[in-house]
């Protein structure tokens, strides 16, 4: 290969691809190697009985992990009976001990939601691919893997092969600048991208979060914003590896060790976006300009700062916006004109992949130390994993929840997706840190508003969608 | 992929607001569900619960088999029960201008293409259904095109060759990947991991 060819900068999801690709037939998808296969108990069994139809085995139960967290009882709401495990949690457990594929079940230490789980273990690395059934498989791209979303049917290919065909993605570049101002999250940008772009956006991109505000970001936030990458339309969500990211893995029990880690700390820095690389697309968003966000609306893109009032239908430029903005707020029953704020919620949901982690669970707490949850709400908390569970009850963040009238759930999706059984009432309005405000995500007629865990706080001790920074000293 | 594609002729049955999320087309309760009648029942469950005016319980919808639909459709959550419900509702095809990526590649899987026309040529075709709601269109994978014949309208599908080439065979990718075993175990032997 010519060295002018070799030397060609290039960005951090083309050198991933490029070295996972086992074969590329002109005109055809890409046969692209997978090096950790997340599994949950969401999506997982008609690909076992695709296997089992096939009479095919699994290849490689090492490179494979398996959790409950979709379908796991939080031990509250519609799921109250936490030792009651749904026979489809069971299914996976019976299935994974058949198959060698290690699994974390609802009282292992280690057991969470999967894209919680997986950075959390130091199974998610820079520079790996990495599939699973769930649209925010995303999330592991925070820490400079090449992961995406895969439908069952896929699963079963990769459990039989080790490998899924894909297309390549084009690229594009997010760039974020700017000191976040007080009160406003990584989940407060992605709303605010999402409100501006829209939600396909990112539909046929690999999207790469770069700039001043990325760099200076925890790898929490960076998760929570490389998450809520699916819902711009995109499958991959991208922040190239520095030294934040080998904080954040060193010591991992996955991790390597030794002098394999240095080895592998230098292979990853060298993944990083080459200085000069050429994305196919570029936007920027100052960080600065972004106040707290809520959604009014039934897409994760009809979002508003949550000082400003609901938009009027007749003020969109298309028909098709104006259209699908009037049934909206016809699901959501609420008036264009009126403010955000003010509206009374029933339920508030601190949880889910999006906003679950300890720095979200801090956040929160600083939030309501010292308060109580309104009369009429509902606080309901779930840590994203056991081991956060643990964190937060070491440093106090529970006691502080429940002194302000909050539950405090069992790790697991919970009320982000209602699959255990966690739902509200039909026409409640609920306040959620989750990701998506999809008619019926939270429940049949359930009206979802999203927000940052703060805001969320601020909103469970109003009653009523509220901002947070007068609150916060 | 034991079912093959080559043409389906049918009305259309209409989704025209944009962004249907997979969570509507089947709600995250019925995700597990299993056999065709189950899933049947559980597609677009809240929204036909909701309204008896919804599209799939109106009489003169029943037994159509192709969905014309509103840009971005199935957007949101990868679970591939929406496509097995769609199929299961007795759905055969897809008309649209843009499908979620990983949505259209589950429907890829079950054998359910995703037809993906111009913006113009998609107009024409809404157009030509909302002045006549008993207009059939025609999808022809071998051919690559979908026509709405009385019309003369007539548009190539907009899809890839190689989906096309699986589902008119009845090839699933399974097959196209367990052919390339010896290359995934060659790439695997040589793999270097930090």
């Amino acid at each position: 290969m010519p060295a002018s060819s070799s030397a060609r900068p290039k960005t951090l999801y083309e050198k991933i691809w490029s070295s996972h690709v086992v074969d590329q037939t002109e005109g055809h998808p890409a046969v692209l190697y997978v090096d950790l296969h997340l599994v949950h108990d969401g999506t997982y069994r008609r690909a076992f009985e695709l296997l089992s139809e096939r009479q095919l085995s699994v290849a490689r139960p090492d490179l494979t992990f398996a959790v409950t967290d979709h379908c796991t009882p939080s031990g509250m709401m519609g799921s109250a009976d936490a030792a009651r495990m749904p026979a489809v949690v069971q299914g996976l457990i019976k299935v994974c001990s058949e198959t060698n594929i290690k699994v974390f079940r609802p009282d292992d230490a280690e057991q969470g939601i999967v894209h919680i789980i997986g950075p959390e273990l130091g199974l998610t690395q820079p520079g790996k691919t990495i599939i699973c059934g769930d649209s925010h498989t995303s999330t592991h791209g925070a820490l400079g893997a090449l992961a995406f979303a895969v439908g069952t049917t896929e699963i079963a290919h990769c459990l039989a092969t080790q490998c899924v065909l894909q297309t390549r993605a084009k690229t594009m570049r997010v760039r974020i600048d700017g000191d976040l101002k007080s009160g406003v999250s990584a989940k407060d940008v992605i709303l605010a991208l999402l409100a501006r772009d829209g939600i396909t956006a990112g539909t046929g991109y690999a999207i790469e979060y770069a700039g001043s505000t990325i760099t200076r970001l925890k790898v929490d936030g960076r998760m929570t914003l490389c998450n809520m990458t699916a819902e711009l339309g995109s499958r991959i969500g991208l922040i190239s590896p520095d030294h934040t990211t080998l904080d954040y893995i060193a010591g991992r029990a996955y991790a390597p060790k030794g002098k394999s880690w240095d080895a592998a700390c230098e292979k990853w820095l060298s993944l990083s976006t080459d200085d000069d690389a050429v994305f196919d697309n570029e936007v920027n968003i100052d960080a600065g300009a972004i106040a707290p966000m809520v959604t009014y609306g039934t897409t994760p893109a009809m979002g508003i700062p949550v000082t400003a009032r609901i938009p009027n239908p007749d003020d969109l430029p298309d028909t098709a916006s104006r259209r699908a903005c009037a049934e909206a707020l016809r699901y959501m029953d609420l008036r264009p004109g009126d403010p955000i704020a003010g509206k009374k919620v029933t339920t508030v949901f601190i949880g889910s992949c999006t906003n679950s982690r300890i720095e979200d669970l801090r956040a929160a707490a600083s939030l309501l130390r010292g308060r109580k949850v309104a009369d009429g709400t509902r606080l309901i908390v779930v840590p994203g994993s056991q081991s956060i569970k643990r964190q937060a009850e070491s440093e106090g963040l529970h006691s502080v929840f429940r002194s302000a009238g909050a539950l405090w759930g069992l790790p697991g999706c919970s009320l982000c997706v209602g699959m255990n059984g966690d739902i509200a009432a039909p026409g409640e309005y609920v306040a959620s840190t989750s990701n998506r405000n999809f008619q019926g995500r939270q429940g049949p007629g359930v009206r979802t508003f999203l927000l940052s865990p703060l805001t969320a706080a601020a909103t469970a001790v109003s009653g009523q969608i509220a901002d947070p920074r007068p609150m916060c000293s | 992929m034991a079912v093959k594609f080559v043409t389906v002729t049918s009305k259309l049955v209409p989704f025209l607001l944009p962004n249907i999320d997979t969570d509507q087309i089947i709600p995250a309760q019925y995700v597990n569900a299993t056999g065709s009648e189950a899933l049947a029942n559980a597609l677009f469950a809240n929204r036909r619960a909701a309204s008896p005016d919804f599209v799939l319980n109106r009489p003169e919808m029943q037994g159509r088999s192709i969905m014309l639909c509103g840009p971005n459709f199935g957007c949101g959550s990868s679970r591939e029960a929406a496509a097995w419900a769609i199929a299961a509702g007795g759905f055969r095809a897809m008309i649209g201008t843009t499908f979620n990526d990983t949505f259209a590649r589950n429907c890829m899987q079950n054998c359910l293409p995703t037809v993906r026309l111009q913006q113009a040529a998609f107009d024409a075709i809404a157009a030509a259904y909302a002045a006549d709601f008993e207009l059939a269109a025609t999808i022809d994978l071998k051919a690559n095109t979908v026509s709405a014949s009385k019309r003369g309208l007539v548009f190539p599908t907009g899809i890839d060759k190689f989906s096309a080439e699986l589902m008119i065979n009845g090839i699933d990718e399974f097959a196209y990947l367990l052919d390339r075993i010896s290359l995934i175990r060659n790439f695997e032997a040589r793999r270097v991991t930090p």
